[in-house]
């Protein structure tokens, strides 16, 4: 369990995923994932953390084979040719260039590392955090989130013994229709869990109080229909009249008063909380860390070292101290995760 | 959206009348569609591929020239502009690519940023422009994602803009670039001198075939305004005409007779005959000089082997009755290989570099003194050459008209015949009209059990019409926003095809997230009973079992297992639930698997609507009268989790595909039509996804075939189970006030079941 706050992780992830967005400068892109990697690396030696079904690295290898492949057979541009197909085959024919083949590279090294920021938000978090985050206007979805959430393990347990006990009677699993034996079991099996589940959540009185929607002219739901339908006329005065202050005014209005229907609705649920994660200082250094980053991102001065294209023809990508600098702003949560621990941080 | 509502039991009892008319309306509707899409393409008819292409440097020199697209007719608008005879350098990036220096104007990217001259206001740079309706229109697509076609203008011009405007070039028409083809089709070397202000002296060039060298006294040229028919060189190719870029082997006699018309100067006009013969690996170029500018005007047809040998038969003489003084043009053909004498050698050597479809038809520079000005009085508005509007689609409109008023007659016909429309029925109707919605199950409402609780029960009541009308209205919307959002490439081009739809993937994504959002509120209004919560929760938890075995084994291409159960579920327990199951899936299995990504929205929405949609499975089964557990219902259900996969294929896609690059063909770009539009997604899809959704659809279609029948059979019979519900404990007698409308019933006790079987949720 991480000891940042929720809220640290997503500011952090956030910088992570707008610089990836904004370069295409392999250079930086490899000192962001690095970056990412470190960070990565620091909450692995903290906790246990979950098991990725594929790893990391393999899958990293996969997308940017793949993505290289793709810009690479259909995109045509660059001056370096390697080989060259007859223009007569649709799509394929056309000059096969180096630059395309790096372009495809630099493509997937974003997806990649797009991956990689996700994931450490998934090591970092645990997944009731990660639910915690769903909107509380939203709570049956929620509840029903958290619900899978923890059958999961049950289910894939289930699963084992079921495959077990199949085995045990002869059972092999040579074609699709062999799964039948095992996928049945599992499913009518967890619509009986289902079952004793509605049970005994009715027998605590879940449901008992109406805190969702009220009947009749509810005014959250008014003003969601209000919030839709100018949110609609914005996208059609943007659309097909092309008045682009009109649209977007219309467009935020009724973005804002959607939202604001949904916060309301939020205030109407009570949660409550088992375990508060309390905020420190370390919180408020990443978040500063991160809009460090940002900012010297999207500087006018640091965009011609951000830029960088193998068009027309490949040249060595450039760097710029500065720039090098503000990124390694992303390593803060890894510093801090180093950091010797001191009591102030532990709670419960 | 009748189908949110539609449960089996609708479906059963509700006949699915009216089905032709609705049919034809259908009908109706997609010529309606067609036949807006077919007018935007209506710009285009044959002039023998040639585009035009203008180059305003900013300095007062403007360059035009008339380019050959080749033998399929298009080629993007860097290609054209490559054909221009000057050096481009380009940046590429997912908008296309952006000219950062045509010749010598510009930004030396990448030494330089490609946008200069921009990094402060006045923001100076390389606009691009295309011409529409004799106007010029700021494209908001790169030259590489830009398809020209035959008839097109492009416009480059170097000057101060913003983001939705830029400079523009001197209005000219296609027709003052490139005169028109000739009716046989004939390659016409028509070297158009227009000389933009009308007070510049009157150049009459004079042609000189190389190398006799010797001034020939052919065109006369006559300014602008008085719109004289211009001197037209016409090459008569004596076996077959023939495409310029075919011209490689055949050997062409062809008669150069240069017609002169002047009003002016009806003096004598020689008409000479010159025998150029096509010989390979030769190349012609014509190069016209005016002594007045220190700019040549380069004429050069690239054929890539062939060229032009010139013999001239006549010797030339000086006709035109004019002033020595004036300025002359010099058309020189040369065989290549011997040194070229023209004026700009710097413009030749442009003019060769590989340029692989497009050939410059005709080129010109010219220096023009005055910056034009365009609402000046003497600005050089031709009038617009209505033969290149001319439409050549089929109309579809009348036709569309016609379907629809079918429909109507059809519709109104059978209505009358099965007593739909008594006009008693009709004043009653009217008086007592509900919007008619699916009989809902009478569920008594659940009283209140805390008295502290002051809001009412979350089950609506069936009188509850507001609340429903309500509710509608937020699906439609979000299903309107959400489809506009995802088809406005579509739509964009069926309804305004010039202008550029709002680029910005951003407001997309929001407005994507807003629905969403707004969706998922008003659908687990459904789900507020624990039964629910509890079926669904381990469903979805099944399901995430199932995409975490996939992504552990990863089966051929789009081949997953989750659709299938989402399938089933919005089909047995209806579209709300069906919803929920495909969103919350992902959404689980992306937490369980740690596929939380920028991407997973899009997958949320696409996959719920898989879901919602399953209930049209019940439409179908009507349509064939199948029986419910027939060995037809499975067929259908195979079948529609077959079209299912290909849907979230189809639409997965569309979340991005408008914000990609590529082959001009295959990608989106403003103003091509709706026709074009979806004939380029089609070619993309086919391209880089069909393959890979093939998987999808066959393992959708043989999950269900394998394990449809037995799961179909498990989830009804849970329905039936599920099919109770709790009854409070009576209220004390001063809640029982409050809600005085709730019909007395017998004191039950606490979480007592009442089994009601057969029935849904």
């Amino acid at each position: 369990v991480s000891r940042l706050h929720p809220r640290a992780w997503i500011a952090w992830l956030a910088a992570a995923i707008f610089t990836l967005s904004l370069s295409r400068n392999p250079v930086y892109l490899l000192l962001i994932i690095l970056c990412i990697a470190v960070v990565s690396r620091a909450l692995r030696s903290q906790a246990e953390t979950p098991v990725l079904p594929l790893p990391l690295l393999r899958l990293s290898l996969v997308i940017i084979t793949l993505s290289a492949l793709f810009n690479f057979v259909t995109a045509h541009f660059g001056q370096t040719v390697l080989f060259t197909l007859p223009d007569g085959i649709p799509l394929l024919g056309g000059p096969y260039t180096l630059e395309a083949l790096v372009f495809g590279m630099v493509n997937g090294l974003v997806l990649v590392g797009f991956l990689a920021a996700f994931n450490v938000l998934y090591q970092a978090l645990p997944t009731q955090a990660l639910i915690h985050m769903i909107p509380r206007a939203l709570y049956p979805i929620a509840v029903v989130v958290s619900i899978a959430v923890s059958f999961v393990p049950a289910t894939l347990a289930q699963f084992q013994q079921i495959r077990e006990a199949q085995m045990m009677r002869g059972h092999r699993v040579r074609g699709l229709r062999d799964w039948l034996p095992l996928f049945m079991p599992l499913l009518v099996g967890g619509l009986e869990r289902a079952f004793q589940l509605a049970e005994a959540m009715t027998a605590r009185g879940f449901g008992s109080l109406s805190v969702g929607q009220r009947a009749g002219l509810d005014p959250l739901r008014v003003a969601l229909v209000v919030g839709l339908t100018t949110l609609l006329a914005g996208l059609l005065v943007l659309l097909f009249w092309q008045q682009e202050v009109a649209g977007w005014v219309l467009v935020a209005l009724g973005g804002g008063v959607l939202l604001m229907a949904l916060r309301r609705q939020g205030q109407r649920v009570r949660r409550t909380v088992y375990r508060r994660q309390p905020w420190t200082g370390s919180d408020g250094l990443v978040i500063a860390a991160a809009a460090f980053t940002v900012g010297v991102y999207v500087l006018p001065a640091s965009r011609g070292a951000l830029a960088w294209s193998p068009y027309p023809q490949l040249t060595w990508p450039g760097a710029d101290p500065a720039t090098v600098l503000a990124t390694l702003g992303l390593l803060t949560p890894a510093v801090l995760l180093a950091w010797p621990r001191t009591e102030s941080f532990e709670h419960g | 959206m009748n189908l949110l509502r539609l449960s089996p039991q609708d479906l059963r009892q509700r006949n699915v009348r009216l089905l032709w008319p609705r049919a034809l309306l259908w009908v109706a509707l997609l010529l309606i569609a067609a036949a807006t899409g077919g007018t935007t393409q209506a710009q285009g008819p044959e002039q023998g591929a040639r585009a035009g292409i203008v180059i305003d440097f900013g300095d007062g020199m403007v360059h035009t020239a008339c380019v050959d697209l080749g033998a399929d007719g298009q080629a993007t608008g860097e290609e054209v502009l490559a054909a221009a005879s000057f050096d481009v350098l380009i940046e590429y990036s997912p908008m296309g690519g952006a000219v950062c220096k045509i010749g010598r104007q510009g930004c030396n990217f990448p030494g330089q940023p490609c946008w200069c001259q921009c990094m402060s206001s006045p923001c100076v740079y390389w606009a691009y422009n295309y011409l529409q309706d004799g106007q010029w229109v700021y494209a908001t697509v790169g030259a590489s994602i830009r398809t020209v076609r035959a008839g097109d203008v492009e416009g480059w011009a170097w000057g101060a803009g913003s983001l939705t405007q830029g400079a523009t070039p001197p209005l000219v028409t296609f027709s003052q670039i490139c005169a028109p083809a000739a009716p046989t089709d004939t390659p016409t070397a028509t070297p158009t001198w227009t000389p933009w202000p009308t007070n510049t002296p009157q150049p009459t060039p004079t042609w000189t075939p190389w190398p006799t060298n010797t001034p020939q006294p052919t065109p006369t040229w006559t300014p602008w305004p008085t719109h004289t028919p211009q001197p037209t060189a016409t090459w008569t190719p004596v076996p077959s005409p023939a495409p310029l870029s075919a011209l490689t082997t055949e050997t062409w006699t062809p008669t150069w007779s240069p017609q002169t018309i002047s009003t002016d100067t009806p003096t004598a006009t020689p008409t000479e005959t010159v025998t150029p013969t096509w010989t390979p690996t030769n190349q012609l170029s014509l190069t016209l000089l005016s002594p007045e500018t220190a700019a040549g005007q380069t004429e050069s047809l690239i054929a890539p082997t062939a060229a032009l040998a010139v013999t001239a038969t006549e010797p030339a003489g000086r006709a035109s009755g004019e002033d020595e003084a004036q300025p002359q043009a010099v058309a020189q053909v040369a065989p290549s290989g011997t040194p070229t004498p023209t004026a700009t050698p710097q413009a030749l050597a442009a003019a060769l570099p590989a340029a692989p479809r497009p050939s410059v038809y005709r080129d010109s520079t010219a220096s023009m003194p005055p910056r034009l000005d365009p609402s000046a009085g003497n600005s050089p508005v031709w009038p617009a050459d209505r033969a290149l509007l001319t439409t050549t689609s089929p109309d579809y409109l009348p036709l569309a008209l016609l379907t629809l008023a079918l429909a109507a007659v059809i519709g109104l016909t059978r209505a009358f015949r099965r007593g739909h429309l008594h006009l008693a029925a009709i004043g009653r109707g009217l008086a007592t009209w509900r919007p008619r919605l699916p009989a809902r199950r009478p569920v008594p409402a659940l009283p209140p059990v805390s008295s502290r609780v002051s809001s009412l029960p979350a089950v609506t009541a069936r009188s509850d019409t507001p609340a429903r009308l309500l509710s509608w209205a937020i699906y439609s919307l979000t299903a309107g926003i959400g489809l506009l959002a995802l088809l406005h490439p579509f739509v964009a081009a069926a309804i305004r095809p010039a202008a550029g739809a709002v680029n910005t993937p951003l407001l997309m994504t929001v407005l994507v997230a807003l629905c969403f959002l707004a969706l998922l509120f008003e659908v687990q209004g459904q789900a507020v009973s624990a039964k629910i919560i509890a079926l669904l929760g381990v469903l979805v938890a099944i399901n995430s079992v199932l995409r975490f075995v996939e992504v552990s084994i990863p089966g051929p291409g789009g081949f997953t297992p989750i659709f299938f159960l989402i399938i089933l579920t919005g089909y047995v327990y209806g579209a709300r639930l069906g919803f929920l199951m495909g969103a919350l899936t992902l959404l689980v299995s992306a937490l369980i698997t740690g596929g939380i990504g920028p991407w997973l929205p899009g997958q949320m929405f696409t996959a719920g609507w898989m879901g919602l949609l399953a209930p049209l499975a019940w439409l179908l089964l009507r349509l064939v009268r199948g029986q419910p557990g027939s060995r037809t219902e499975l067929v259908l259900l195979a079948i529609f989790a077959g079209v299912g996969g290909l849907f979230f294929g189809i639409v997965i896609n569309l979340w991005f595909w408008p914000y990609m690059t590529g082959p001009a063909d295959q990608y989106w770009q403003a103003g091509v039509g709706f026709a074009e539009t979806v004939r380029r997604y089609a070619v993309y899809y086919l391209a880089t996804s069909l393959l890979w959704d093939v998987f999808a659809v066959a393992g959708n279609v043989l999950l269900m075939m394998v394990f449809g029948a037995a799961t179909l059979a498990a989830l009804r019979r849970f329905q039936q189970r599920f099919a109770f519900e709790y009854r409070p404990e009576e209220p004390a007698p001063r809640e029982a006030k409050a809600v005085p409308e709730r019909p007395a019933l017998a004191p039950q006790p606490v979480g007592r079941m009442q089994r009601r079987s057969g029935e849904s949720m």
